[in-house]
């Protein structure tokens, strides 16, 4: 559904209603009216403009005396002045009325008519055709009253006496009819048949609606409009049987319809209200349930539709809705008082990229059923994506180019632009996910989908079956027997993780990086997003984030590699984007950006004009070249309409673990660059098995350095993994672990060498040598060793452990899946400990 | 990386995070012998344009293998910055000048052996050719021209970044460094040995010698130094092959 909700009182700071709302848009200004009253008896407004919502307090304003039941509000083209009728404590019929130029005044239209008092709530409308304005009500005597307004000023009629009408109950409603010139003015008998009195050229008239179409007692209020391109004019009420019914009138007259057997809606209770949608050609009647939702049965071509708006995160309702359309922004607009006395707003966008998009975990959609709406409309839209050629900026192939690829780009495009190892590395992928969403969502809405669609994410750091790839991705066929595009089958994918097997935690924690309070530092010390180099395909200054958990989650998703995307799709970053589920890997790292920040701390996104004013080229759902700063994506929600399911709340976890004494300080300016104290003498060579090296530092100044630095706060400890070279990736990573002599290891991070192919190859662009550097920041795991007592600032072992998955509890994977044996040998030229 | 320098705690922090610093300063005195001895060749001023460094022009060999020791300190230092960056932060504090000076002798050395190669050859085909030398010139930059663009030039400039791991103390770590200075000169060499052969042939003598060592020596801090070197490739192969034309109508030579 494409409705979203908003809480106007909480959103304005405005007192709680203890009336129903009245809503109208003020065409002469642009801008939208909510009216109703407060515990005060004042009649208050919240009214929009395209600085957001505002509240105001009328009768403080105007001084108009203490009102009762509910107001009702209109705007009068003819003049352009808005106006809110109320019946006061005194049961005269109050006017506020706005102008341009002195702002909001009150008239007593009662005493300055001579109309008698009311007994009911008012209604008002404009009559487009005279010019005029009118207000409707019930008087003591059950008669409608109207005041009219003209440019003579406020006359009073006597609708009832003039068309010789039955008693009224209940409160009247109006409206004008300018297909045929006429106005209408509809209620409720004493005998609970829906009456109209309508006015023509000739004078007004009186009409039993109920028994010129046999249908059913009425048990509430009617409410009526126009619904000109038809041209027809409807009523609606509840019947006494709770259901919605409609009059309707065409040229062959008065119809009656159920408009709740029609579409088998829930029992109403209160009043309907209704309208119509131009722009779209439909119309809408909305009601209270029984239930205390809020209910709409909406009509197009192909007939009447129910819909319950209350699933779309709404408060339950204690009054009557209210609604308009306002066309300057294509958008319906639902009002009522909410159980907790808000008042409250459904809206809906013609333009569905209005909302905010909700990126949801894929496990939580898949839930019971392996494709959900949410992921079976991704997997339809790649279908299509799939279809289109390479050519076209919106295919598959396309986009999945412009990380990188093998193949040669189309003419013109830009393609292999995917930034790695430096601070772009996370606004440039949040930029490619964001056209990437809305090309497939213009295919979801294309194939009817859920308009709200938003990609959705993998947390992988949780529980078996959370760090499992999603059902979806394992299931060769959608349900309608097409082939899954979510499915690739081993080697393209990891064989161990398609059949089933677990991603372990020192792969897919975030720790490491959450713990880091600084974005870039100009150094090469670890940071959270990345160092400060100039872009590049592969910039060599790898930031934490990017190392674990992206970098590891790559080759352990995709296996090993096969020549060019015949192996281990996910492992090579010319293939990545084409596995479908790189996108959602992805939008979890762009959610671990966000819950970065909301942990505060000192956390902040660069500030520099390099990082900020850095722009990067995409292509839209269009097809269109578009432009992206880092300075239009700081803020996901405010700036490019997505937030993410889980509240971005400090993750108590994340906060335990950033250290076992105090605060981890902020490393604060750096006094000097790091000193190396020792190294490994000799290379390694990783092929899939463990392997520990131990870094001995000398005794004398060397050794006293180190232990200098595991007990001053103000120093850090660093191990270097250099000079890593590989011919190809390993398809797995390298879970790092620092220990004493004795004792437990402590995991400091993962080398992982996604990416080994572009630093090979001459022709592609780069920064640096062929092979990394890994800098793992070893200070917290020293200080637990400390504290354990197996510190030995001569003796430092590093231990690589091959990160396999593993099966799922208490069961084996098939033989030939398991996650096992040699893999390509990656060198490691030296490993070294440094302080600084 | 921007240090604000106000007190001299922050100026030795400075220093400490540039630690190639002396090898700069080593580079700028020697492009200043360098223009001298180029626009004063023989003591005296005159302006004997591109004579080379050949014997039948009156200088030594002994002169010019002198000149070309110091041109190669000029031209191939700056290249290994970085490299003496890596060896300052990647070797402990008791050795690192050392390790340093290990490396800068043994990356210059390479240069050194290729200019006594190329200097003898280029001898032995002047007195072959003689008056013919501007066509000699012409080739060699047409040569260099060709070789910008070659797939062989990417693969030898990507191969020049590439480090060697040095191992923390005692004579692993000599050897190391000085496998390292001979590694990354050799790399070097195989990427920019045509641009060399042209200052060669060029010699150091005279303005035009001058301005062409000035260019060669941008165009490879560009392409070694800069961020994404290829993209001077293309460019640098045009202006070598309009030089290559200029040379064969005899302007560059006399």
């Amino acid at each position: 559904m494409a409705w979203n909700t908003n809480d106007l009182t909480t959103a304005t700071g405005a007192p709680n209603a203890v009336s129903n709302p009245a809503a109208y848009v003020f065409d002469a200004q642009g801008t939208q009216h909510v009216v109703y009253r407060s515990a005060d008896n004042h009649i208050r407004e919240l009214w929009w403009d395209a600085a957001g919502w505002h509240q105001g307090d009328l009768s403080a304003t105007t001084g108009a005396p203490a009102a009762t039941g509910d107001p009702a509000g209109y705007m009068l083209d003819a003049q352009g002045t808005q106006h809110v009728v109320f019946r006061g404590a005194d049961n005269h019929i109050h006017e506020l009325w706005w102008d341009g130029g002195g702002g909001w005044h009150w008239g007593d239209l009662s005493a300055g008519t001579g109309a008698p008092n009311s007994a009911s709530n008012p209604a008002g409308y404009m009559f487009d055709t005279q010019g005029s304005q009118h207000v409707v009500y019930r008087s003591a005597d059950n008669h409608i009253r109207e005041l009219w307004w003209n440019n003579s000023g406020w006359h009073h009629g006597d609708l009832s006496a003039t068309t010789g009408a039955p008693a009224a109950t209940g409160d009247p409603a109006g409206y004008m009819f300018n297909a045929q010139g006429t106005q209408h003015v509809v209620f409720r008998g004493a005998d609970n048949h829906i009456h109209e009195l309508w006015w023509d050229n000739a004078g007004w008239h009186w009409g039993d609606l109920s028994a010129a179409t046999g249908a059913p007692a009425a048990a509430g209020n009617p409410a009526g409009y126009m619904f000109d391109a038809q041209p027809t004019q409807h009523i609606v009420y509840r019947g006494a049987d709770n259901h919605i019914h409609e009059l309707w009138w065409n040229n062959a007259g008065w119809h009656h319809n159920d408009l709740s057997a029609a579409t088998t809606a829930p029992a109403a209770s209160g009043d309907p209200a209704g309208y119509v949608f131009d722009a779209q050609g439909t119309q809408h009647v909305i009601y209270r349930g029984t239930d205390n939702r809020v209910y709409e049965l909406w009509w197009n071509a192909s007939g009447w539709h129910l819909v319950d708006l209350t699933t779309a995160a709404g408060a339950p309702a204690a009054g009557d809705p209210a609604a308009y359309v306002f066309d300057a922004q294509g958008t319906q607009h639902i009002f009522y008082r909410g159980a907790d006395n808000h008042v409250r707003e459904f809206w809906w966008s013609a333009d569905v990229t209005q909302q905010t998009f909700i990126r949801r975990e894929i496990w939580g959609l898949e839930g019971a059923t392996t494709f959900d709406p949410v992921t079976l409309a991704y997997a339809k839209a790649i279908q299509v994506m799939q279809a289109r050629p390479a050519t076209d900026p919106t295919s598959w192939t396309y986009q999945g180019g412009i990380h990188a690829a093998w193949t040669v780009p189309p003419p013109g495009a830009t393609w292999n632009a995917c930034e790695h190892q430096s601070w772009f590395f996370l606004p440039w992928h949040r930029m490619y996910l964001y056209y990437f969403e809305r090309i497939v969502r213009k295919e979801v809405l294309a194939a009817g989908g859920p308009t709200n669609w938003a990609l959705p994410y993998w947390n992988y750091d949780r529980a078996f079956p959370g760090n499992t790839i999603p059902p979806a991705f394992r299931a060769a066929t959608l349900p309608d027997g097409t082939a899954n595009p979510l499915f690739l089958a081993s080697p393209r994918r990891s064989a161990a993780l398609m059949a089933g097997g677990q991603v372990p935690a020192t792969a897919t924690t975030s720790t490491q990086a959450m713990n880091n309070t600084s974005f870039s530092l100009a150094s090469a010390a670890p940071s959270f997003g990345g160092g400060r180099v100039g872009p590049a395909h592969f910039g060599g200054a790898l930031g934490d984030l990017e190392s674990t958990p992206h970098n590891v989650m790559h080759p352990t998703i995709g296996g090993p590699t096969i020549g060019q995307c015949a192996g281990g799709m996910m492992t090579d970053p010319a293939c990545a984007a084409l596995d479908p589920i790189f996108w959602l890997h992805h939008a979890n790292i762009d959610r671990l950006w966000n819950r970065w920040l909301a942990l505060g701390g000192g956390r902040a996104n660069p500030t520099q004009a390099a990082w900020l004013n850095q722009s990067f080229v995409f292509r839209d759902e269009n097809g269109a070249s578009v432009t992206l700063t880092g300075a239009e994506v700081v803020n996901s929600a405010a700036q490019l309409g997505y937030v993410y399911d889980d509240a971005p709340t400090p993750d108590a976890v994340a906060l335990s673990a950033v250290s076992m004494s105090d605060d981890t300080p902020t490393p604060s300016p750096e006094p000097g660059p790091p000193e190396m104290v020792t190294g490994t003498e000799e290379p390694l060579v990783l092929a899939g098995n463990t392997q520990s090296v131990t870094l001995t530092t000398p005794p004398g100044p060397p050794s006293d350095a180190v232990s200098d630095a595991a007990t001053d706060d103000n120093k850090r400890l660093f191990v270097t993994v250099d000079d890593i070279t590989a011919d190809q990736d390993p398809g797995l990573a390298y879970a790092v672990y620092v220990s004493g002599p004795s004792g437990e290891r402590h995991h400091v991070g993962n080398v992982s060498l996604f990416g080994i192919e572009a630093m090979n190859d001459p022709n592609r662009r780069h920064n640096g040598a062929p092979g990394f550097q890994h800098v793992f920041d070893i200070t917290d795991a020293v200080n637990r060793l400390r504290n354990a007592g197996t510190f030995d600032p001569s003796q430092v072992t590093v231990t690589f452990e091959p990160i396999r998955i593993l099966p799922p509890p208490g069961e084996q994977l098939p033989a030939d899946a398991q996650d096992v044996g040699a893999v390509p040998p990656v060198r490691i030229g030296r490993v070294a400990l440094h302080v600084q | 990386m921007q240090v604000a320098i106000g007190r001299p705690g922050e100026l030795r922090t400075a220093l400490r995070w540039r630690p190639e610093w002396p090898l700069a300063l080593l580079t700028i005195l020697a492009w200043v012998l360098l223009i001298a001895w180029a626009l004063w060749p023989d003591g005296h001023a005159g302006t004997h344009a591109g004579h080379g460094m050949t014997v039948h022009a009156g200088h030594s060999y002994g002169t010019a293998f002198a000149a070309w020791s110091v041109m190669s300190a000029a031209m191939m230092l700056p290249l290994a910055l970085p490299a003496v960056r890596f060896v300052a932060f990647n070797s402990v504090k008791a050795r690192r000048n050392r390790a340093i000076a290990v490396y800068v002798v043994s990356y210059l050395a390479v240069w050194l052996a290729f200019g006594a190669i190329a200097l003898a050859t280029e001898r032995g085909l002047t007195s072959a050719v003689g008056n013919e030398r501007h066509l000699v010139l012409a080739v060699v930059l047409i040569t260099a021209s060709l070789w910008q663009i070659s797939s062989g030039k990417r693969r030898a400039l990507l191969n020049c970044h590439a480090t060697v791991p040095l191992p923390p103390f005692g004579l692993r770590a000599d050897v190391a460094s000085a496998r390292f200075g001979a590694l990354h000169g050799w790399r070097c060499l195989r990427s920019c040995w045509a641009l060399m052969l042209v200052m060669v042939v060029m010699g150091h003598a005279g303005i035009v010698a001058l301005g062409a060592m000035v260019t060669i020596a941008l165009l490879l801090m560009l392409e070694e130094l800069g961020e994404d070197g290829t993209n001077v490739l293309f460019p640098s192969a045009a202006i070598l092959s309009l030089a290559a034309g200029l040379a064969a109508s005899g302007v560059l030579l006399a």
